[in-house]
């Protein structure tokens, strides 16, 4: 199945007039890529027949967010800057009573999780202020769950092992002990493009989020995510990610570390 | 020049017959030449190295959004999909795998068939499954031409036997039918 560029344009204006989601922010394979995803679940044929059931109110704004939203691919993804940011908060958190950390637009719990599984090694859970947001209220409470699907456990318990974890994952999977770290957490409902995020945050998690945005949209919430860091605050993006494309953004951060896109808020 | 861009997609069997074409592509090679090929997840350096020890074209990963350079290989990044977008673009993705890869050479065809349409080539290497079938079918579909690895060439038939039964290739070539196809653009 494919979509041709009409198709596309009704479904941007039949979601955004309907269940009021600006799809126009996503890069255009994405996009397609999400909208197929979605009508696949959904088992519609075709782009009229998802259109029609927008306009009947037979999808409802959550449900089609928790199907489009590109789930997160597990924890550990990136094992090095794992083991880099472990080395910053080593340094920086046992100064401070409350670190702030912020992970917007969490689609799944992944990055979250493991953020608590080393804030818990390294003993540093009650130095830190968490801040978990999603645009959508299914998925925060998936989050707070701990619904992890057991065929991503291995998969993250071979990725902990490069990270070279020293206590091993079984424990976070066991007896809701994941669910028990989250007390230094609040979970906000927040759409990053459209509503003011919290301000002074040390540290910004946002990895592989950028990817499935414009560059208009990029710049926008780039530019929302430096207002919401406090000096000297750090920003963390996907390995593969390139935000720095327009000059004036990036004269506001210094390359803290280029291989695992860390950045220092000027 | 009919064509605007070159993807080649691979899995087990292939890195020799990519080093091999890379190799005997000229300095001047005027398309960008797209390389989504199946490799270690968790291994993100060594692989454009050893790639590029014989090319004589620049290798490089691509960042989500770079412009797309003719002359230029663009090896797919591990753990992410490679999509091109329209207007000479990357857009990279961590959606789930397809086909058991990520990147996966099945939506790389399907974004290279969208963006190029009838101007591109779309070539299938040796390789131990089934992607790649689907997205060469939509570069054929699409109006591109399409390129199978002849499967007695192949060190692993399953990629070029699962395409030919999709679709019906433009040219069935050797390792060497290729390279000699690609340099008589």
């Amino acid at each position: 199945m494919d979509l041709t560029i009409s198709e596309h344009r009704k479904i941007i204006k039949v979601v955004q007039e309907n269940i009021d989601i600006d799809l126009s922010v996503f890069a255009r394979a994405t996009l397609k890529s999400r909208l197929l995803h979605t009508m696949e679940v959904f088992e519609y044929k075709n782009a009229e027949e998802l259109t029609d059931k927008i306009q009947k109110g037979t999808i409802l704004k959550d449900d089609f967010l928790s199907i489009f939203s590109v789930p997160y691919t597990e924890m550990f993804r990136d094992p090095a800057m794992w083991r880099k940011l472990k080395i910053e908060l080593i340094s920086k958190i046992k100064d401070y009573k409350s670190y702030k950390i912020f992970i917007p637009a969490c689609t799944t719990g992944d990055e979250y999780y493991t953020l608590l599984v080393l804030l818990n090694e390294l003993n540093l859970i009650d130095n830190v202020k968490i801040i978990i947001s999603s645009w959508s209220d299914k998925t925060i409470d998936l989050i707070k769950q701990v619904k992890i699907p057991p065929k991503k456990i291995e998969l993250n318990k071979a990725n902990y092992k490069r990270f070279e974890g020293k206590e091993g994952l079984d424990k976070y999977f066991e007896n809701k002990f994941l669910k028990s770290l989250q007390r230094n957490t609040d979970f906000n409902k927040i759409n990053i493009l459209k509503e003011k995020l919290p301000i002074n945050q040390d540290l910004v998690i946002f990895r592989n989020k950028f990817i499935y945005l414009t560059e208009e949209y990029q710049n926008i919430i780039l530019n929302n995510i430096y207002d919401c860091l406090k000096v000297g605050g750090k920003l963390i993006i996907g390995i593969k990610e390139n935000i720095f494309l327009n000059k004036s953004i990036k004269d506001k951060f210094n390359e803290e570390c280029d291989t695992e896109r860390i950045y220092k808020k000027k | 020049m009919k064509y605007k861009a070159v993807i080649i997609g691979g899995s087990a069997g292939s890195f020799q017959v990519v080093t091999k074409i890379l190799s005997s592509l000229p300095k001047d090679f005027d398309l960008p030449l797209f390389l989504c090929l199946h490799r270690l997840k968790h291994i993100r350096s060594g692989f454009v190295e050893a790639l590029a020890l014989k090319s004589n074209l620049k290798i490089i990963e691509p960042f989500d959004k770079d412009s797309i350079i003719k002359g230029t290989v663009y090896l797919a990044p591990a753990n992410y999909h490679m999509y091109i977008e329209y207007g000479q673009k990357f857009s990279l993705s961590t959606e789930p795998v397809v086909n058991h890869s990520r990147p996966s050479i099945d939506l790389s065809f399907y974004s290279a068939a969208t963006s190029y349409r009838e101007k591109v080539i779309g070539i299938i290497l040796s390789g131990a499954n089934k992607d790649g079938a689907k997205g060469i079918k939509r570069i054929k579909d699409y109006g591109g031409t399409v390129i199978v690895q002849d499967p007695q060439d192949a060190q692993i038939k399953t990629m070029p036997n699962s395409a030919i039964d999709i679709t019906t290739p433009d040219k069935v070539l050797t390792t060497q039918g290729i390279i000699n196809f690609l340099n008589n653009l």
